[in-house]
């Protein structure tokens, strides 16, 4: 199996603003590690999901990537080619295979742009079709495809007129018409009702069965990751907890974190048991320097002094299953 | 007697392309410590249901018709004066997004004992005793009393419209999608804290919600809302085992989640109506999979069925 993408040692950090004293005072500036040492591979045609809360690192490491912000270390592999060290000028190609999906429909689209002016916009800056009927019959075939039928219907509307799924589907049009080879999708649907959620969802499928293209799903939600992911990743503080297949990791989580996650999510059955949660307090909410050690180490209830130490690193316990826990790691 | 009581209430809201008809027609009631959960999709009247039980409501929205029942006094008949008594007092909500409900230029502990002295006849050292209590109630440590809101992460500020909410032993509590927007963690936190304290206090409470899986967890009684209207209600157990509306049954088909095998899921097929110009009969027809003739042409009335109250042509 080929990768389509494949990441090493990711890392983002931002500097902390420090006040005059402590400038004067300390010697060394200090950093909050948003995106912390990740690396990790996408398959062709795979959907991997990353889950975790707000403030996790999700979102920088995406944008990380795709150099919409410049990562501070790591390598970035897309089919086999390093592109985190191109030049502006060589890395634009890339740009139009690695497309990025967001989570606000509303904000994301221009309000004064009828749909088909949106993906006309960017056929003409990727001069994908050679005159203007091109333009049209690419337009159209791509609003069918996106589930926006009958294209008429939507050809001259204004975003304002549309709701959040049918938003969504034009975003996902726009991405598509490029035929990318790796979509990010980041919180695609969590705006989105519920009875719409699922259609969403099922369109990213239906693009990866049709085109093969792979996708990163990036989202808080462990719920819609299930549907439509083939693996997860469990991020924590910048850093990866557990990976593996998404059935694997749902049934038999080995990190505390991610069994804590598990536990959290309510079920839509009134006769489900409600278990307590293992763990307690909140992801720190100001971002300060981590300390040493694993970094889930101050929430978790198996911490031993080592956790506080050391790092511990990914360790197989399954196929395809890693997981970053010395506790597990120990049995 | 039911604690809250409401018949036939009428909310539209009057723009310049008509009026939006954003409660129309609604009857529910809510016994004594009992939770009844609202659940439906984004801008089917959930929000403006609970203000309107607040007595929130502004320009262009207006009351058409209905009443709305407290303790069998009609709220939408009281003066200012009575309704300000009531409000904060025997009423509280808890609204969606605390970050903005609450004031950020004023502690925490002088928002609880505001609210205190505001109703009751009682000294400040008093007030502020209480508000520490109502801290420790909530889960924060009353060392916080003198934080301000921006010192608070997202579930201690929810937290904290708790304590302030329940500072007076209100009788009623909404609580207006309490939860959404919080990471997973924190919201079941939140939870626990909620169920621990309607325990304690013996809340009665209206818990808004487009999150099936919250609602199940948390509710006695469940009405489905769309569009403006109660399409079904009943309880918790029968709703969910057993939906009869084809909307009910199609939003818990629409559900997906973590327990139990995975399986194919449907979404609903179109978007919900706008509320100027709804279709005509039955306001899901244009998207129900089970619509006939007579659902274009009259709308269905409540009827009760097997312990359901359902809006529905195909139940009669």
């Amino acid at each position: 199996m080929s990768q389509i993408l494949k990441i090493d040692n990711l890392k983002k950090y931002f500097p902390l603003r420090k006040g005059l004293i402590a400038t004067l005072l300390g010697g060394g500036k200090g950093y909050f590690r948003a995106v912390d040492d990740i690396s990790f591979a996408v398959n062709n045609g795979e959907i991997l999901g990353f889950v975790g809360e707000s403030g996790c690192g999700k979102s920088t490491m995406s944008r990380s990537i795709l150099r919409l912000i410049e990562p501070t270390a790591g390598k970035v592999y897309f089919s086999g080619t390093r592109v985190d060290s191109l030049g502006k000028k060589e890395f634009k190609p890339y740009r139009r295979w690695m497309q990025m999906i967001f989570q606000d429909p509303f904000g994301s689209l221009n309000p004064r742009r009828a749909v088909s002016e949106t993906l006309r916009q960017t056929i003409r800056i990727h001069e994908l079709a050679p005159d203007k009927s091109g333009e049209n019959v690419l337009i159209e075939k791509t609003l069918e495809e996106v589930g926006l039928k009958p294209v008429d219907e939507f050809w001259n509307k204004y975003p304002g007129l549309l709701s959040g799924g049918q938003l969504q589907r034009v975003s996902i049009a726009r991405v598509m018409v490029l035929q990318p080879k790796l979509v990010i999708a980041d919180e695609a649907v969590s705006m989105l009702d519920v009875s719409v959620r699922i259609g969403i969802l099922d369109l990213l499928l239906e693009m990866r069965n049709n085109y093969g293209i792979s996708f990163i799903y990036i989202t808080h939600d462990l719920i819609t990751a299930r549907y439509i992911c083939d693996r997860v990743a469990i991020m924590y503080l910048g850093k990866i907890m557990e990976i593996g297949p998404t059935e694997e990791i749902i049934n038999n989580p080995t990190h505390p974190y991610t069994r804590a996650l598990i536990i959290a999510v309510p079920v839509p059955d009134p006769t489900a048991h409600i278990s307590e949660l293992p763990i307690r307090g909140y992801v720190p909410i100001a971002p300060g320097e981590n300390d040493a050690g694993c970094n889930f180490a101050p929430r978790c209830p198996y911490r031993e002094r080592q956790c506080r130490q050391d790092e511990p690193e990914m360790r197989k316990v399954g196929r395809d299953h890693y997981v970053s826990c010395f506790a597990v790691q120990k049995g | 007697m039911a604690l809250l009581e409401v018949e036939n209430l009428k909310l539209h809201f009057f723009t310049r392309r008509g009026a939006a008809k954003a409660v129309d027609g609604i009857s529910f009631r809510v016994e004594k410590n009992e939770t009844l959960g609202l659940i439906g999709e984004s801008g089917c009247g959930k929000t403006t249901l609970a203000m309107s039980i607040m007595q929130f409501v502004k320009p262009p929205g207006r009351f058409v018709g209905g009443k709305i029942l407290f303790n069998g006094s009609n709220i939408v008949s009281m003066t200012d004066e009575q309704i300000r008594r009531l409000r904060g007092n025997d009423i509280s909500i808890v609204r969606q997004e605390a970050q903005n409900a609450l004031n950020p230029v004023m502690t925490i502990g002088k928002q609880i004992t505001e609210l205190i002295l505001q109703h009751e006849a009682v000294t400040k050292a008093a007030a502020m005793a209480r508000a520490k209590n109502q801290l420790n109630l909530v889960g924060i440590n009353d060392k916080r009393i003198n934080s301000y809101p921006h010192e608070f992460s997202g579930g201690m500020k929810q937290r904290a419209m708790v304590a302030i909410a329940t500072a007076c032993n209100p009788k009623l509590l909404i609580l207006d999608e309490p939860t959404t927007g919080l990471d997973v963690i924190v919201q079941r936190q939140i939870l626990t804290m909620l169920a621990a304290l309607r325990r304690e206090l013996e809340l009665t409470a209206v818990f808004i919600s487009h999150d099936l899986s919250v609602v199940a967890e948390t509710c006695d009684r469940v009405a489905v809302m769309y569009a403006g209207k109660i399409m079904e209600q009943a309880d918790t157990l029968a709703l969910y085992q057993r939906p009869l509306h084809p909307y009910s049954q199609a939003l818990i088909g629409a559900y997906p989640s973590l327990k139990g095998e995975k399986k194919k899921l449907k979404s609903i097929p179109g978007t919900p109506p706008r509320l100027i110009d709804p279709p005509p009969g039955c306001r899901f027809q244009p998207r129900c999979s089970q619509s006939m003739d007579i659902c274009r042409k009259k709308e269905p009335p409540a009827a009760e069925t097997q312990g359901h109250i359902v809006a529905c042509h195909l139940i009669e």
